[in-house]
């Protein structure tokens, strides 16, 4: 079955992206294909390659990583909401001359069309609310 | 990209955080695409409907305004929960948009109709 995921809730401040990495694993494990994932809302924060996570505290951000690394699964952010969130790439932040780069680079920053995609083109579409 | 039957839930308040306006923007994208849009506004999501809004003194968009742009975008298919109007002491008399009230056994059917439903 062809899957896709929806992460709208923060790391750390909400349960949502650690869940969907585990879902995400799962579905993968038992034969299903993900379309895409498309982090929205605080969902983009996932993807900050800035944050320093306390060491008792999981991120759920390398496990993103090795899903797209070992699987190809697209990891897709909202380019609305992540650059109004501080998270841009580094062609936003040549762009809007910023002083770093934070979105780390195994996601692409997308438009919501993008989301409409990942629906109109998957079996499932799964959200993991905030 | 192929044309699909996708129904938004749309839960919560206008305001208080920035949920409900990014919810819309996601309904709007889906209405340029030309899919077959629905919206069923549900739980603290009706209040986005409630007329006489004004985000000015909160220094953001009413969240209203946006909804009267919905059908200019072929979206017209928009659903309430009558229950959760009745609960908040609302009837579709003071809502913004002409919106059709379901039952639960209604909602179930227009849910089933989808190809996805898309949650908030």
């Amino acid at each position: 079955m062809k899957l896709a995921i929806a992460v709208h809730g923060a790391p750390y401040s909400s349960q949502s992206s650690a869940t969907a990495l585990r879902f995400a694993r799962a579905a993968l494990a038992a034969g299903h294909s993900l379309v895409r994932v498309f982090f929205y809302h605080d969902g983009v924060h996932t993807a900050n390659a800035l944050a320093v996570p306390p060491q008792d505290e999981a991120s759920p951000l390398p496990g993103w990583i090795q899903i797209a690394e070992e699987h190809g699964v697209e990891l897709a952010v909202c380019i609305a909401a992540a650059l109004k969130r501080g998270l841009v790439d580094a062609a936003e932040r040549d762009r809007y001359e910023l002083s770093a780069a934070s979105l780390h680079p195994a996601f692409t920053l997308v438009g919501l069309g993008q989301l409409v995609d990942a629906v109109a083109a998957s079996d499932r579409f799964v959200t993991f609310p905030a | 990209m192929e044309t699909r039957k996708l129904l938004f839930l749309l839960r919560q308040a206008p305001y208080g955080t920035s949920h409900a306006l990014e919810a819309l923007e996601a309904v709007l994208v889906a209405g340029v695409f030309e899919q077959q849009v629905a919206v069923l506004f549900r739980d603290e999501g009706v209040w986005q409907l409630l007329d006489g809004q004004d985000g000015e003194a909160l220094a953001t968009r009413t969240v209203s305004k946006v909804l009267q742009a919905l059908p200019h975008y072929d979206v017209d298919a928009l659903y309430v929960c009558a229950e959760s109007l009745a609960r908040r002491g609302l009837s579709v008399d003071d809502l913004v948009l002409p919106v059709q009230a379901l039952d639960a056994a209604a909602q179930n059917a227009l849910m089933a109709h989808q190809h996805a439903v898309v949650n908030d």
